[in-house]
């Protein structure tokens, strides 16, 4: 195992805490948002940038990277992290994701995922074997099993047989990791909605001794207590002392809810792909750049903001007049977002460590919701951490 | 300040002391889009010597965007050259035409007219190393040499009215204050009243006027820093440019980078290939060796160009500004050791096609 995860600090009334995650390219600390780099960059930022920003590990696809460069390419140059001149961590999905949700003809048997090639439509399998043998080739530091995914809503037999074939899916991927010496393999939880398919599920990947374990199969529309009630029922039933993983979360208020529930890492490709409409995530929050009223604002995104745009005070009207036009606003937006959400995963972190995670909420409930009308979801899901919003 | 080490109408090498930094020249200038150098956030260490900024661009429907024009919060790190449009003679503004107090702009919302005020606030709010200012040009001339004769008369007064002015409001930090010498306006009438405004030229067709100019005895003064703006955009052009005497000359940076051009011009050694590697050609696929000292493998860029990824465009683009620089380096080498002419028929030669 290339993973060692010690927690530093536990909130004293919920289920948050503040851990060092040690991987083969540096530590990382936890809670941690992880931004998305698809196709092995992020969006305009150049690696020194990524790393100015404070980030420790972000993510690439191995849906995209399988396609192209392809696994040929990415053999010969001896991995992502080369390929990309990024020697800080990286995290890669399956690849079954992106097939099912990209593809519409994805169809899901024992053997794995048939597709119809994008480039020729030809039929192709994604197997447990074939994804691990691509996350092997890109060197990734965290890899994901291939999960038998269904939609999030979806009910009945079809549930519990994808929980159950994901469960031997990651025996499969174990068999089939190359490197378990430095390249660490993530279980992924499934059991849709169903609580009780949930806790068997927990047990039999807790038993599989994973570096860590994710929470899947959940942000594809569910309702926002029915989300909170799976997170926290599986962190209830998962090992201390593993990382735990909710894929594909990431906006503010989420992620402050599910570190309280006890998540210690997050990915979304929210905060770039928004940047690039002239959206920009601030602790009141979000604003679009491209409204008329921004015209003539000679002021900074959000005063006291730690990123480049900000510190150089460079103004909304700025933005207001080439978003949507030119690179460089793009840029810098990206390069705001991504500080915000690394920036709020800090200061969660610090209050876990200063003890002081119930006031940090509230502040930050505060600043989002000024008439302190909190949605239920929040306030209900923090109740049960026994955090009060007030 | 700008200390020539020649004053004749000829290649030259010479210093430019502009907000506590020395430029050597011949150097260049690159253009941006809405107050940016695109792709180059400024925190990039490897920026362009100069930078070109136009009025025109931060225009709409409401007139000048004023709330953005601040010289110390702008996504720029580099000084700034400043004009109020590209180039006057290039508008399709036939049912616009100029007036005596504004001059019509193109801008991203359509046809808008910028008063001289306008014009004077933008500059005053940039507070520019350099100020380029604008002349009248009839919007209807398909080319200069139309200009009828009663035109020209209107051209001259007109053209001299707003650069002065512009002149008496220019922020006094401005250390340049540029005027176009177009041919229409290349009389002693019109070089005598503005040689007292300026100490520098700005050329539109820089070879070709400066020529004219050197053969000329009533030229204006050689010691003043000369410019040029509109080039045809080829390489070649710039060299012979700065052959004629040019000192700071406008180069089509952003152009190799959109086209997936990584530079490897060398005035010193050209012609060890065409100039420029295109990273979208297919050889690059499995290309693991560095561009350069991008830190960046071939490889790896055609990667990003072909999956549409913005990345590859700043990395190009830094690439293609540091080969840019250490071209001038060699260039201002070569005229010091007196070799320039020599090399810059070879550089001609051997990159014809950039
Ligand atoms: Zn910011």
């Amino acid at each position: 195992m290339a993973l060692q995860f010690e927690v530093v600090a536990k909130c004293s009334k919920s289920k948050a805490r503040a851990a060092i995650m040690k991987l083969p390219r540096g530590p990382v600390s936890t809670p941690v948002f992880m931004p998305v780099g698809t196709q092995a960059s992020l969006k305009g930022l150049t690696p020194q940038q990524l790393k100015d920003l404070g980030c420790e590990i972000f993510l690439n696809n191995t849906y995209h990277l399988g396609l192209r460069p392809g696994q040929e390419v990415l053999d010969k140059v001896g991995g992502a992290h080369e390929f990309q001149n990024w020697d800080r961590n990286i995290l890669t999905d399956s690849g079954g994701f992106q097939m099912v949700s990209l593809l519409k003809l994805a169809t899901i048997t024992e053997d794995g995922v048939t597709f119809l090639s994008p480039h020729d439509n030809s039929p192709m399998l994604l197997t447990p074997e074939h994804s691990i043998s691509l996350q092997n080739s890109i060197g990734s530091d965290i890899m994901m099993q291939l999960d038998d995914v269904v939609h999030t809503m979806t009910t009945g037999p079809r549930v519990e047989e994808a929980m159950w074939r994901s469960i031997r899916w990651l025996d499969r991927c174990i068999k089939a990791n190359k490197h378990p010496d430095k390249q660490n393999l993530f279980a992924i939880i499934q059991g849709g909605l169903d609580l009780d398919l949930r806790v068997k599920c927990c047990a039999e990947m807790a038993a599989r001794d994973t570096p860590g374990i994710a929470i899947g199969g959940l942000s594809g529309g569910e309702d926002k207590h029915q989300y909170c009630q799976v997170v926290s029922k599986c962190t209830d039933n998962l090992p201390e002392n593993k990382p735990r993983y909710c894929m594909g979360v990431g906006y503010a208020e989420d992620l402050v809810v599910s570190v309280a529930l006890g998540a210690d890492m997050f990915d979304c490709v929210f905060p770039t792909r928004t940047a690039r409409f002239g959206s920009a995530l601030t602790k009141f929050g979000s604003i679009n750049l491209r409204n008329a009223k921004y015209r003539d604002d000679s002021s900074p995104i959000e005063e006291g903001c730690g990123c480049l745009a900000c510190k150089e005070n460079i103004p909304k009207s700025y933005f207001h007049l080439s978003v949507g036009k030119d690179t460089v606003p793009a840029h810098l937006l990206t390069l705001h977002n991504t500080y915000y959400q690394l920036n709020l995963m800090r200061s969660v972190r610090q209050s876990i460590i200063d003890d002081k995670f119930e006031d940090f909420v509230n502040e930050f409930f505060s600043n989002l919701y000024p008439s302190k009308t909190y949605p239920d979801w929040a306030v209900q899901a923090l109740k049960g951490v026994n955090i009060d919003l007030h | 300040m700008f200390t020539p080490k020649s004053c004749a109408w000829q290649t030259r090498a010479g210093i430019l002391h502009i907000n506590g930094t020395d430029i050597t020249t011949p150097n260049f200038i690159v253009g941006t889009a809405r107050l940016a150098i695109p792709h180059l956030t400024p925190d990039h260490a490897n920026q362009p010597p100069l930078a070109a900024v136009y009025a025109e661009d931060t225009w709409d429907k409401g007139g000048l965007v004023s709330a953005c024009l601040n010289r110390s919060t702008l996504p720029l790190s580099s000084p700034l050259l400043l004009g109020a449009v590209r180039n006057p003679e290039m508008r399709p503004l036939k049912n616009k035409p100029n007036t005596d107090s504004a001059i019509a702009i193109s801008t991203s919302q359509g046809s808008q007219m910028a008063s001289m005020k306008d014009v004077s606030e933008f500059m005053n709010k940039l507070n520019p190393d350099i100020v380029v200012i604008p002349y009248d040009f009839p919007a209807q001339s398909p080319n200069s040499s139309s200009v009828g004769k009663n035109r020209v008369v209107k051209m001259t007064s007109r053209s001299l009215k707003w650069a002065k002015e512009l002149y008496n409001s220019r922020p006094k930090e401005s250390a340049f204050v540029a005027v176009t010498l177009p041919p229409q306006l290349q009389t002693s009438e019109y070089l005598n009243e503005v040689n007292t405004l300026c100490n520098s030229y700005c050329f539109n067709d820089g070879c070709e006027t400066m020529t004219r100019l050197a053969a000329d005895s009533a030229a204006p003064d050689a010691s003043k820093l000369r410019i040029s703006m509109f080039n045809s955009g080829k390489l070649s052009d710039v060299i012979n440019d700065i052959a004629a005497g040019i000192d700071l000359v406008n180069v089509p940076l952003t152009q190799y980078a959109d086209k997936g051009y990584a530079l490897t011009v060398s005035f010193k050694n050209p012609g060890a290939d065409k100039g420029f590697l295109n990273l979208y050609d297919d050889e690059f696929i499995a290309d693991t060796s560095l561009l350069h000292n991008s830190g960046f493998m071939k490889g790896y860029i055609h990667h990003l160009l072909e999956a549409r990824e913005m990345t590859a465009h700043v990395i190009l683009q830094l690439h293609n500004t540091e080969i840019l620089k250490q071209l001038f380096n060699e260039i201002q080498e070569s005229i010091t050791e007196g070799t320039f002419s020599t090399q810059a028929e070879k550089f001609k030669q051997a990159y014809e096609t950039l």
